[in-house]
């Protein structure tokens, strides 16, 4: 382990960071600044933009832990499409856009998803690294197509178009929105605070783990939950966002080392400082254009992937 | 509902407001619909023999122009904004905005009356390529373009010219509104299905009648392009005081309480008082032969809204 006090400097300068962020979040944008400007339209969107970040960087840790799969993250595995799948057929059978019916519906197909693509991906009580993000794909693809269809057929007033769930915009969060998701997330962080010690022993490998008295499937599959619960809300609400759940933890690891308590802390503020910072250059950068804040985090983490693709290609040497 | 409008503050008990029961009759949004804006009884001299026999209409509006015209008979086929009772049971050759070669072909038509919006261009090729006749009439996207628009399409498939008089003298008698305050009106452009909300600007077709009727256009005013997206920040910034949109638009945000909770929409000065005018989808942008009527209704429902 890096030192610990490491941890507390990173964690406080990001908290600085987000500090900032949020500042510069509520006090600019094209309108003029007013109380009723402030209240009800950058602070809720300013608070989703920071649940989210928190959401997808933890669940991204959370998967990366229990899959020990380096490439892991809610978009790349299926589990932001099974969500979106979830938020659209909820929207379809008439449950209000922003709300915790549709969250909810939006985290059981997620965890649908999640289990499908670890029920294809076992292979000799082995969780394949390849073979999840393979499947990751086709669950997305269907999901984009199921989503298509539902669209396309109904006539609901809350559904929304594939583009909109595919990159993920902010543009349509209120307080309802915030109110939609906050619970979830805050369970799959309690959750996730309590499984940490048990990831740092899952790192051991299943025996390994089991040996050290960790109940290996409990805790995987508790992880998984906190993860889909942390990705549903937000992907319920604004759509799906990838890559940061991949970037944060890999960059937050690199600097502090692997303990998953104060990864998942650290990495938790670090995706809300990401995504607040892609939200507001979403914003502002063509205002008062908005471009989707998922374009934003795509076009910066979709490189970033393709490095850590590349090493851990090496490290398993070679995948053909 | 009405009575939250009334109590600006929403803690108040609203058992006084309940009772008055004019406040109960005020019914949001306005709606101008088919039924409100008559069409113009269409020219009835038999038409010479040379004229177009077999049309297919597909100019924006030019339906509605060519039944004015009298010729309701002659159109064999349509797209789906054309809805004149006269020719409604002419076959649709249109999914969308696209044209369909084959289906217009199976009609075998004399005449394609279509306009710079129509497409796709293959489809357009195919069919000049079968040898019909395709002639594209000018746009018009305010009042002072409707004119042109009906003497091309009255050339086009050979009205006499007593017929294009009778049409063209409709909407020149137009009047222009003015109204003691002036009030500001955002164009909404909604497909809530599709996650499409944007604001009508300079040359969206509405900031000319909005303006005939008396209002100002708050996105052309402040100079924006046709159609801009919608954001929560520009619209709490022109702060229109009347939403002017698309009956099938509002329908797919979820009606009037949907549209009024968007983020930037809840905070405008419209969405307390729920000043929202909802106009027939395929009335609102067709200038033709009903702009004016429909102009009329729009002023008519700005003053129910400015009323004191």
């Amino acid at each position: 382990m890096k030192n610990p006090g490491r941890s507390w400097i990173v964690g406080i300068a990001l908290f600085i960071t987000l500090s900032v962020l949020i500042a510069v979040s509520l006090n600019f944008g094209a309108a003029s600044t007013d109380s009723v400007v402030i209240w009800n339209i950058r602070l809720p969107r300013t608070i989703a933009a920071t649940l989210v970040g928190v959401g997808l960087a933890s669940a991204g840790v959370l998967l990366q832990g229990s899959l020990r799969n380096p490439l892991a993250d809610p978009a790349l595995v299926g589990v932001s499409a099974g969500a979106a799948l979830g938020a659209v057929l909820g929207a379809a059978i008439g449950l209000p856009f922003n709300s915790i019916g549709v969250t909810s519906v939006a985290v059981v197909t997620s965890s649908i998803a999640m289990a499908f693509v670890l029920w294809v991906s076992r292979s000799n009580g082995r969780i394949e690294v390849v073979t999840v993000l393979l499947s990751g794909i086709a669950v997305s693809a269907f999901g984009a197509a199921a989503m298509s269809i539902i669209i396309s057929t109904s006539n609901a007033a809350g559904t929304r178009s594939v583009s909109f769930w595919t990159t993920g915009s902010f543009s349509l969060s209120n307080w309802s929105g915030v109110n939609a998701m906050w619970p979830a997330i805050a369970i799959g962080m309690v959750l996730a605070f309590f499984l940490a010690p048990s990831l740092d022993l899952l790192a051991l490998g299943d025996e390994g783990a089991h040996a050290s008295g960790v109940a290996v499937s409990r805790v995987r599959a508790l992880a998984l939950l906190a993860a889909v619960l942390l990705t549903a809300a937000g992907v319920a609400v604004v759509g799906v966002i990838a890559f940061v759940g991949l970037v944060v933890p890999h960059a937050v690891r690199l600097v502090i080392g692997p303990s998953h308590r104060q990864l998942l802390v650290v990495s938790a503020v670090g995706g809300a400082v990401v995504l607040l910072l892609a939200d507001t250059i979403a914003r502002l950068a063509l205002s008062p254009i908005e471009i989707p804040v998922g374009s934003v985090t795509a076009i910066v983490g979709a490189p970033v992937f393709f490095v850590m693709l590349g090493r851990a290609r090496n490290r398993q040497g070679g995948w053909a | 509902m009405a009575a939250i409008v009334l109590s600006g503050c929403s803690s108040v008990v609203d058992n006084s407001v309940a009772s008055d029961n004019s406040v109960l009759e005020i019914v949001r949004p306005i709606s101008i619909s088919q039924e409100d804006v008559a069409a113009p009884a269409p020219f009835s001299v038999p038409w010479p023999v040379s004229s177009a026999q077999r049309i297919v209409s597909l100019a924006n509006g030019s339906g509605e122009v060519i039944v004015a015209l009298g010729g309701a008979r002659q159109i064999v086929g349509r797209d789906e904004t054309t809805i004149s009772p006269e020719i409604v049971d002419a076959p649709i050759v249109t999914s969308g905005h696209e044209i369909n070669a084959e289906s217009v072909l199976a009609l075998t038509p004399d005449l394609l009356v279509i306009d710079a919006s129509s497409g796709p261009q293959e489809a357009i090729e195919l069919i000049k390529g079968a040898g019909v006749p395709v002639v594209e009439v000018p746009e018009a996207w305010n009042l002072a373009d409707i004119n042109a628009k009906i003497r091309a399409i009255g050339v086009a498939i050979g009205a006499p010219v007593e017929a294009i008089d009778y049409v063209t003298a409709l909407t020149s008698g137009t009047q222009d509104f003015s109204l003691g305050s002036s009030p500001k009106v955002a164009f909404l452009y909604l497909r809530g299905t599709s996650a499409i909300y944007l604001l009508g600007g300079v040359g969206s077709g509405a900031d000319s009648m909005i303006s005939q009727a008396g209002g100002v256009d708050v996105g052309a005013q402040a100079q924006l392009g046709p159609f801009t997206p919608l954001t929560a920040e520009e619209i709490v910034e022109l702060d229109p005081e009347v939403l002017l949109v698309m009956t099938k638009g509002l329908e797919s945000v979820g009606g009037i309480d949907g549209l009024l909770k968007l983020p930037g929409i809840a905070q405008t000065k419209a969405a307390s008082t729920r000043a929202v005018i909802a106009v027939d989808d395929t009335l609102l942008l067709s200038f033709g032969p009903r702009t004016g009527e429909t102009v009329f209704a729009l002023h008519n429902a700005f003053l129910e809204l400015i009323a004191p």
